[in-house]
């Protein structure tokens, strides 16, 4: 394996290159945007929450079964803002109460 | 304290995200919290409620170092239920910063398309600093 100055792998010629596969179509792809799906393969890609195959995380909805992406902050702004809530109610009444 | 207490569960995660042929070398558990800026409002409204905003906002993240790319696992659970992946090919790598401290590692990754920050605890799982400072080493050229 070519090496190089801070010691990591160079980009080897294309007789001796591995095989990538596109991480959405499994296609083999020999550059950067996959010549089957068309689909750049180095982008952030996330798991579908419905059928779990690979998408593009700038993409909303998944290609294969249409599920639309939720983002977790979803649940997590609301809960947040009703734990300060909670929060001070409870110290509001312990204050009154004593 | 630590998230992991089997080195080997984190690495089989990468299992399904690896080439043909591709070998795991080094991974580390690590995590990104929200900016100081967010962290230091929420614990002076509310202690309690503060700590639980920055643990729901805290993201965790394994990342792995093969032969042939850097890969960042982004999970959720016990069970490490990925939400994103995100790999640098080590050939074109952009450019980053790694440092390792008292207790930490960070590995900072300046691409503008796909960003990455995340610091990784000695006691993350065990082997988490060793496996830390040698990608830091290999990611920055350093020797170990």
């Amino acid at each position: 394996m070519n090496l190089d100055e801070r010691g990591l792998p160079t980009a080897q010629p294309a007789t001796h290159q591995a095989v990538r596969l596109c991480p959405f179509c499994a296609a083999p792809a020999h550059a950067k945007f996959c010549g089957s799906c068309g689909r750049d393969t180095t982008a952030p890609r996330r798991p579908c929450q419905k059928c779990r195959r690979m998408m593009p995380s700038n993409e909303p909805a998944c290609r294969h079964c249409g599920a639309t992406y939720k983002s977790d902050m979803r649940w997590k702004v609301p809960l947040i803002i009703f734990l300060f809530l909670l929060a001070f109610v409870v110290s509001f009444i312990i204050a009154v109460v004593s | 304290m630590a998230r992991f207490s089997d080195p080997n569960v984190p690495a089989t995660a990468f299992t399904p995200y690896l080439e043909p042929g591709e070998q795991l070398r080094h991974w580390a558990y690590g995590v990104k919290q929200p900016s100081m800026l967010l962290i230091l409002p929420l614990y002076l409204l509310a202690i309690l409620p503060g700590a639980i905003a920055v643990a729901l906002l805290t993201k965790e993240y394994i990342v792995g170092l093969t032969d042939r790319r850097f890969i960042v696992l982004r999970f959720k659970g016990k069970n490490i239920d990925v939400q994103e992946v995100i790999d640098y090919p080590l050939n074109s790598l952009p450019p980053l910063k790694a440092s390792t401290g008292a207790l930490f590692t960070h590995i900072k990754i300046n691409d503008p398309a796909k960003p990455f920050v995340a610091k990784f605890h000695r006691l993350g799982m065990p082997g988490n600093r060793e496996h830390g400072m040698a990608m830091e080493a290999a990611l920055t050229g350093k020797t170990a």
